[in-house]
């Protein structure tokens, strides 16, 4: 079991009082498996993920529960530990990839950085790697993207990019936070096609946090239903879609079925 | 090439501003008590050679926008006019022009101190938000913002030049050294290169620090911390970068307050330069030089902006490659 | 406006705090004027100092022969201590001493702050004396924070002073905000060429520095303590108008603009009843902002000598007398400006809490 988030909670410590964003989520995520985490806007299914990353900054914190990454409980490691941990064994795609590049930097420095740091390479061998995996999304033209700025590309190259930069390491889990949420329908499914093939290719685990059913039924195995800080549902992804345990998912399914017909 | 259709822009938009200044430093002869030949002549407005000469470059006689347009061309071709006060017959172009140089010196003294202040504490201030060296440097900045300048330089002169007799208490060097040396001059420019910059200290502090804070929120920030940056890293490099790039157009913002201060900076310490010259100039009644002085401070914020921006644009990508 | 926020700004309170302190002291002094109460010395009245001889060996040029010593008594003492200041006793000898020397051709236009050298020669040796008047009296029990070179005291001084350099600044900020308003108004509210036009003006007017222009205006309408309040008004209402166009344009877009015409109002009923309304905010942080700056411009006016003239007492031209005497009365430099800094400081420190107070996404740089 490569992941096991036992009873995890995030609350978050404002003036109007606690909210308590993340409120005992527990769930597992196995080797090669991919885990869709899903629910509506605001069930802390973000929150969920930045805590596992210990990304999670003030107001918020982490108030309690256990995150077990390859046996080893996450919470209690030091910073410099979750340092190295982060973008070598656990890296993150983000949802927005227009705000979620450095504007100042060009693609091929950004990339090559978490190859230096992470894996040690000298500058050159780090751009040519990041050559090498702007070429695996498929990038055409590859050389030339090293140098363009972040907002010299469109959405669906930026997100390309940016799942470059997740993998270039080789981690062990890619946690996904709505891939593809700020792109293009059509771009959507273009990036998920990539994704599906990397997964496969990388053999990594992936933790893909989303609102979209369409694109859980596309890449996951298994899938998470959160609300409103707790995870109500979780199983096999054919086995939750079509026998949904509680009301809630029926609801959301419901809701799905009568917009696109239907899900797989 | 973008780069340089940007510039050229720029310098267009320049121009109806200088022509507006230009107005405003024209309008001055109407404006002042007297005729307006008195109040470029003076005196020698009884002469009718002199007369006859004001005549020929301005046309007094002519409609007013003649009058406007000739005086714009000789200004433009250097001819500023006469002093009448200050050193009567003297051309004003020779008056100003060795004031220039130590006024600019000056200012971008202020400046470059400022910067060395305000871009550490900014940093630290918004790193560690809400901590005692936050709130002791915004109550800092606040003092520097309400500091009356010319105070403060009667107060540094009392402490340090006559109480303690480190540092002289005016002037540009020591008239009595036959060869004065860098560090002598140094020594002359502390106490008004610091008040200067002062105000700017304070002003500055508080946006690098808005700056910052902003930039931290930033997604950018948080993926450079997924990526396993260290923390040093992720304020010094990715951040601090984000941070800095509007100060250069803060910066240009604040040319005409920092001239504005330079002029009561200059008259407290006896800094030789266009400060100085425009308050005798007041004393002195003498109009052209402060007509003079207007279209200078005013063409040489003007610059400064423009320099502001196309270091600007020359830094940030997203205008560089766009 | 979040009152709740605004109390519990320290800083803010500090500032509300020192300036009720202050206006109430300047309000105390008309209790002066018209109860007869004097709580305070009069600003004006001259608090004499001592009086010193200092004789000294000395080598004249020239010199002038002081006659029937006997009737100096303290200058025959201070012969026997050359090198010694010897306090005068008797006012009497003092004033019969000035009387004399102006006889003798020494005249005596300005206070008495000044040296007189009188030679005086016995036993084939020559003395020098000097006359040392000090009217700058240090801070003492009587006098807190000492007399200036006339003599007046200056802690009262500073506090008659303080009636104009708390009061004037409201001038300028109402001819600025008047104009202020009104163009940015217009500019927000019509937009187009008439507000291309506006800001180019505002454009050109914010860049000439703030006080050449000011103190070019004071050479051509003169000098004086209410022309200044006005010119400082003139010359500052680029900054508001912005405010105030950028608000109206934010309003537009809101479409309190559209809403207000469907009920068929007039323009003018728009721009003044529905639109400037709700751009009040950050017109009154800006307002409270430019107040402290128009104190800061307008003691640095009577500094230079071109605002309040004397005998008027403001802050400023208290400095004046202080950057003269800078070497020899430290204290009539440092209580103004004091003053000064803490009355602006106080101003920012409200307008800032203001600003938060209305509307804490306002960050924004003047």
């Amino acid at each position: 079991m490569l992941l096991q988030v036992k009873d995890l909670r995030s609350h978050f410590f404002t003036e109007e009082g606690v909210v308590k964003a993340v409120d005992g989520v527990s769930f597992d995520l196995a080797e090669g498996e991919t885990l869709g985490i899903v629910g509506e806007t605001g069930c802390g299914k973000t929150v969920a993920a930045l805590s596992i990353m210990r990304l999670l900054s003030s107001p918020g914190r982490i108030v309690g529960g256990e995150v077990l990454f390859k046996g080893e409980d996450l919470l209690k490691k030091s910073d410099d530990e979750m340092r190295r941990i982060r973008g070598g064994e656990i890296s993150m795609v983000f949802q927005d990839p227009a705000t979620s590049f450095n504007p100042v930097f060009n693609i091929g420095d950004q990339i090559a950085e978490i190859l230096q740091v992470q894996m040690g390479l000298g500058k050159r061998k780090a751009r040519k790697k990041a050559r090498d995996m702007l070429e695996l999304v498929k990038i055409p033209k590859a050389g030339e993207m090293l140098h363009q700025y972040p907002h010299e590309l469109s959405g669906g190259m930026r997100q390309r990019a940016m799942i470059a930069m997740a993998l270039a390491c080789k981690p062990d889990l890619v946690i996904a936070d709505e891939p593809t949420t700020a792109l293009d329908v059509t771009i959507q499914a273009q990036i998920l096609e990539i994704l599906k093939e990397l997964i496969r290719d990388f053999h990594v685990s992936v933790l893909l946090i989303t609102h979209n059913l369409g694109v859980v039924a596309e890449i996951c195995d298994r899938v998470a239903v959160m609300r409103r800080g707790k995870i109500i549902e979780q199983g096999d992804v054919k086995q939750v879609f079509n026998k949904p345990k509680s009301e809630y998912t029926r609801d959301l399914l419901d809701v799905v079925r009568a917009l696109y017909g239907g899900v797989e | 090439m973008s780069v340089l259709n940007y510039v050229l822009r720029r310098i267009l938009v320049m121009i109806p501003l200088v022509l507006g200044i230009s107005l405003i430093a024209f309008s001055i002869i109407y404006l002042a008590p007297g005729s307006p030949a008195a109040t470029l002549l003076g005196p020698k407005a009884l002469d009718p050679e002199a007369l006859a000469r004001v005549n020929a470059n301005l046309g007094l006689d002519k409609p007013i926008y003649v009058q406007y347009y000739k005086w714009l061309l000789s200004t433009a071709r250097g001819d500023l006019g006469i002093s009448i006060g200050i050193i009567p017959s003297k051309p004003v172009g020779e008056l100003i022009k060795g004031r220039i140089l130590p006024t600019l010196e000056l200012t971008l003294s202020a400046i470059i101190l400022a910067l060395l202040v305000a871009i550490p504490i900014g940093v630290v201030s918004a790193v560690r938000q809400y901590s005692a060296f936050d709130h002791i440097a915004t109550i800092g900045a606040f003092a520097g913002i309400s500091l009356p300048n010319f105070w403060l330089a009667l107060m540094l002169i009392l402490v340090f030049s006559v109480e303690l007799g480190w540092l002289p208490s005016s002037g540009l060097i020591d008239p009595r050294i036959t060869s004065p040396t860098i560090f002598d001059y140094l020594r002359h420019l502390l106490i008004p290169a610091f008040v200067l910059g002062t105000a700017s200290m304070a002003g500055l502090t508080r946006f690098v620090r808005a700056s910052m804070l902003d930039v931290l929120r930033q997604d950018y920030i948080t993926t450079a911390r997924a990526k396993g940056l260290s923390e040093r890293k992720v304020i010094y490099k990715h951040a601090l970068r984000n941070a800095l790039l509007p100060l250069v157009t803060i910066l240009g913002m604040s040319l005409p307050g920092l001239l504005s201060g330079a002029v009561l900076v200059e008259t407290v310490t006896g800094w030789p330069g266009m400060g100085r010259l425009a308050v005798n100039a007041v004393f002195a009644r003498d109009y052209p030089v402060m007509m003079a002085l207007i279209m200078i401070f005013g063409v040489l914020v003007i610059i400064g902006n423009l320099i502001a921006d196309i270091v600007y644009s020359y830094v940030d990508p997203r205008i560089r490659y766009e | 406006m979040r009152w709740k926020a605004f109390k519990k700004n320290k800083r803010a309170l500090f500032g509300l705090g020192v300036l009720a302190v202050m206006y109430a002291l300047a309000g105390f002094t008309f209790i002066n004027t018209f109860a007869d109460y004097h709580w305070l010395p009069d600003p004006n009245d001259v608090h004499t100092g001592e009086k010193f001889y200092l004789v000294q060996k000395a080598s004249p040029l020239s010199y002038a022969t002081l006659e029937r010593l006997m009737d100096y008594p303290s200058l025959q003492e201070a012969i026997k201590k050359p090198g010694r200041k010897v306090p005068i006793k008797n006012r009497g000898e003092f004033i019969k001493l000035v009387t004399t020397l102006r006889k003798m051709g020494y005249d005596d236009e300005e206070p008495l702050d000044i040296y007189r050298k009188v030679y005086y020669i016995q036993h084939e040796e020559i003395y020098r004396v000097s006359l040392i008047s000090v009217e700058n009296q240090p801070p003492s029990i009587k006098h807190p924070f000492g007399t200036d070179d006339f003599g007046r005291d200056v802690l009262s001084r500073l506090i008659y002073a303080s009636r104009i350099s708390l009061s004037v600044g409201f001038v300028a900020v109402g001819i600025a905000l008047a104009i202020g308003i009104f163009l940015g108004a217009i500019s927000g509210y019509y937009g187009g060429i008439v507000d291309q036009i506006i800001m180019r003006i505002v454009d050109i007017w914010i860049s000439i520095p703030g006080l050449v222009l000011l103190i070019t205006m004071v050479a051509v309408f003169g000098p004086g303590l209410f022309k200044a309040m006005v010119l400082i008004g003139i010359l500052s209402w680029a900054g508001t108008a912005r405010i105030v166009r950028g608000q109206f344009l934010s309003l537009r877009e809101q479409g309190f603009v559209e809403a207000a015409r469907a009920t068929g109002a007039r323009d003018w009923k728009i721009i003044f009843k529905h639109l400037l309304p709700n751009a009040m905010a950050p017109i009154i942080v800006d307002a409270t902002l430019f107040l402290a700056g128009a104190i800061l411009l307008e003691a640095g006016l009577s500094f230079l000598g071109l605002g309040a003239q004397p005998p008027t007492a403001s802050w400023g031209n208290m400095l004046t007398d202080g950057q003269k005497y800078l070497r020899t009365a430290w204290w009539i430099a440092i209580y103004p400006g004091l003053a000064i800094f803490i009355t602006v400081l106080s101003f920012n420190f409200i307008g800032d809490g203001l600003r938060d107070a209305l509307d804490p996404r306002l960050r924004g740089v003047r």
